[in-house]
């Protein structure tokens, strides 16, 4: 990340996508692919933002649902709902999110620092703010902390 | 360290092992039989192969222990040393050592080894000290450490002068070329000039070995099996529809085509994760010369059907029981020449190794023609210890496989070898977890013989899919006893005591499988339904199930290591619907979750 602060430029790419109606980013290198909501086999036990497990083409991949793991109220008309598909901490995960909007240019001279207090629980998951040409804001999640996995065990 | 030399570093640890394996094989040929040209050749090479690169990838202890015995094979081509019995037990150590840093450095790449003794010794060897005098293994070593004590300061200008020349590159670099020379002058006297291939391939069947290996990372490999049983579960969708939606004679014909083709490719997939036994069963000869020299017998180790072929991870888990076996049937089995020839017997004991494959599985037997196991010692042995009762009536094949109950050896002495009190339940153990099965046949006075049955592959194993509340669910059939239904008659619960229920007049108690997994909490209503009876540590017991569906064969596909391991999940597996599904291990569930208050008899159901 710090190299990319160097190049005022070029920035980073962003996946944009939609929870609630909240707006949120991923870095693009880490997806692998975008698919619809899978069918997945409920993991006995579990945390209730561990949707299961679901079949990627013969590989087997634990989905996360992000609108309940980050609380938030999902969107009413799920038609839109993706799942994208990301290799974080060298496992590949399936993300469930309300929508996916577009790929972004993120220049670090936008980018601004997330306020963290006890209350904002989510704050620990992201990254910083950017602020689009469009006057929106869009939070951009580190998904290393917010998909570490070996967490589930020890909460369950 | 960077990432390249990182990546150089670990290459080369796994080529080395490749390369000390190769020796021994050599140095254990080279004890029974008269060297040939052709081996010296390919020792020396081995040698300069693994100098050359432990120096080049910065091993350097390495490569200073591989220099020594460089010059002490080269000295035997010269033959300006015999190969006495000592020359190749400080072979065995040099390559023991070596194995032994490998190791270390898998841990720690900047591990620092104490190789002094090696090195001492093959000096010693290289000064002309290489008589047996008075040689049992051990004391020679032992002689060996004295002497250097003694030889101190002869020794301390040796090796300075050597690491002088090791220390100098330039005079390094002469010396390995001067050696290269020799090599190849070596080799237009063996008559055949060699191909350069030889060196790369690395291969023992020099006669029909045309094909050359790669090295493939196992994650790789795996994934290939996975699209390919992908695209199988695909061509079963397009088959039911051939002839009945599909029309078209072409599409059909190429349907029924690709079919016969991903047959061929799954099993060809399947195979790539198979080596053969060789290796293992190798090691098991050097296993069967050092303890049979420490306990002064004289055995000899014959191999069959090393060419078998089984899944990586098998080979793996397989060596450790192995080795107990085969170090118990030299401890126990086995009688000493004195003995064998008193009975009549050939003074040479023989411990067979046998691979072969029946059906699906891979059976390993392990024969000695020893003094066999007297069932009434068992007997009473299991008497003693409580594991069976005076009046239980079990025949003697199945007293004998009392051996492997836990806390069971019937050796008086505690022996270095073997018999520590742990043993053949350990062995059974871990050979019940790779799913298979270990039985033991005896006669007195004739041997014993072991008998492991393993799956072929670790990646397939025979499943119960089962239903319960709304989820499906894989079992390993190997841990399926047997299947109850469970009714008012032979069932009974106690409120906050458990469910129980009377299997053959022994009582084992009940657990909700729905329960246990938390799917639903209710287990007070049940008055029928089915329960899977399988066994742990603890002793029998039954899971409550709703439906046995059917038995299939699943796949086992790796979980991330974020549910791994979790909640008795030891996997996951795709069922025909292509719904993924997850394997559970009963054992695993429900390890540490019970204890009978009372010992309950051992029920010979293994």
């Amino acid at each position: 990340m710090e190299n990319h602060n160097d190049s005022k430029e070029t920035g980073l790419r962003y996946l944009e996508f939609n929870i609630g109606k909240e707006k949120y980013g991923v870095e693009l290198l880490t997806v692998i692919e975008v698919i619809s909501i899978p069918e997945t086999t409920p993991l006995p036990n579990s945390p209730k933002y561990i949707n299961g497990i679901m079949n990627l083409r013969g590989q087997i991949i634990t989905v996360v649902d992000l609108r309940t793991k980050l609380n938030i109220e999902p969107l009413p008309e799920q038609n839109e709902s993706a799942t994208i598909i990301v290799k974080v901490n060298n496992v590949q995960v399936g993300v469930i999110v309300d929508s996916i909007n577009k790929v972004i240019n993120v220049i670090p001279s936008d980018l601004s620092e997330i306020v963290s207090t006890s209350k904002n629980k989510n704050s620990k998951f992201i990254n910083s703010i950017y602020k689009s040409p469009e006057d929106y804001l869009v939070f951009l999640l580190n998904f290393e902390k917010l998909l570490d996995l070996e967490e589930i065990a020890q909460v369950a | 360290m960077d990432d390249f030399e990182l990546e150089i570093k670990q290459e080369f640890i796994s080529e080395a092992s490749d390369l000390l394996s190769e020796a021994e094989e050599v140095f254990l040929t080279l004890e029974n039989s008269t060297p040939t040209e052709e081996m010296l050749n390919q020792l020396f090479r081995v040698a300069h192969n693994l100098k050359g690169t432990s120096k080049a990838v910065g091993f350097d202890q390495i490569a200073e222990l591989t220099h020594h015995t460089e010059n002490l094979i080269l000295k035997i081509q010269q033959k300006e040393i015999p190969l006495t019995s000592k020359v190749i037990d400080i072979l065995f150590s040099f390559k023991d050592k070596v194995e032994e840093m490998l190791e270390g450095f898998k841990e720690n790449l900047d591990a620092v080894f104490d190789i002094n003794s090696v090195v001492t010794g093959l000096e010693l060897i290289l000064a002309g000290q290489y008589d047996d005098k008075d040689t049992s293994t051990a004391e020679a070593m032992l002689a060996v450490e004295e002497e250097s004590c003694q030889l101190d300061e002869e020794l301390e200008s040796l090796l300075s002068a050597d690491f002088e020349q090791a220390s100098r590159p330039d005079t390094a670099v002469t010396e390995v070329d001067q050696l290269t020379i020799v090599a190849k002058e070596q080799e237009p006297e063996d008559q055949q000039p060699e191909p350069v291939k030889k060196e790369t391939t690395r291969s023992n069947n020099k006669v029909d070995d045309t094909d050359e290996d790669i090295r493939v990372k196992l994650s790789r490999i795996n994934k290939v099996n996975d699209y390919i049983g992908e695209l199988v579960i695909l061509q079963t969708v397009l088959e039911q529809k051939r002839g009945v939606e599909i029309k078209d004679d072409l599409a059909n014909s190429s349907i029924s085509q690709m079919s016969k083709i991903f047959k061929e490719l799954q099993s060809m997939a399947m195979s790539l994760r198979m080596l053969p036994l060789r290796s293992t069963f190798q090691r098991m000869q050097r296993i069967v010369r050092d303890t049979s020299k420490i306990l002064g017998k004289d055995i000899k180790l014959e191999l069959r059907g090393e060419e078998t072929e089984v899944d990586k991870k098998v080979v793996e888990y397989i060596l450790d029981p192995l080795v107990h076996i085969v170090r118990n049937g030299i401890d126990h089995g086995v009688e000493s020449p004195e003995d064998r020839t008193a009975a009549g017997k050939n003074p040479q004991g023989i411990i067979e190794l046998f691979a072969f494959h029946e059906g699906s599985n891979l059976i390993i037997q392990i024969t000695d023609d020893g003094k066999g196991i007297d069932p009434s010692v068992v007997r009473r042995k299991g008497i003693e210890k409580g594991i069976i009762s005076e009046t239980t009536n079990i025949s003697d094949q199945e007293v004998i496989q009392l051996i492997f109950h836990p806390g069971f050896s019937t050796k008086e002495t505690v022996s270095e070898v073997s018999g520590r009190g742990v043993g053949m339940d350990v062995v059974k153990t871990n050979i019940e977890n790779l799913g298979g099965k270990v039985t033991l046949q005896s006669k007195i006075g004739v041997g014993s013989s072991f008998r492991i049955e393993l799956p072929l592959t670790l990646a397939i194993v025979d499943g119960l899919i089962i239903e319960t509340g709304d989820h499906k669910f894989a079992l390993p059939i190997s841990q399926v006893n047997e299947i109850v239904q469970i009714s008012n008659e032979n069932f009974a619960s106690a409120t906050n005591g458990g469910l129980y229920y009377k299997l053959r007049g022994n009582i084992i108690p009940v657990f909700s499988l729905t329960e246990k997994l938390g799917i639903s909490k209710s287990s007070h209503e049940i008055t029928e339904g089915t329960a899977i009876v399988t066994e742990n540590k603890d002793g029998k017991f039954a899971v409550l199930i709703e439906n046995v569906l059917y038995k299939q064969q699943v796949v086992i596909k790796e979980l991330g290591n974020d549910i791994k391991g979790y909640n008795g999940i030891t996997g996951a597996t795709i069922l025909a619907n292509g719904k993924p599904s997850f394997i559970i291990d009963l054992k695993e569930l429900y390890k540490d979750f019970f204890k009978l208050s009372n010992n309950t008899h051992f029920d010979i159901a293994c």
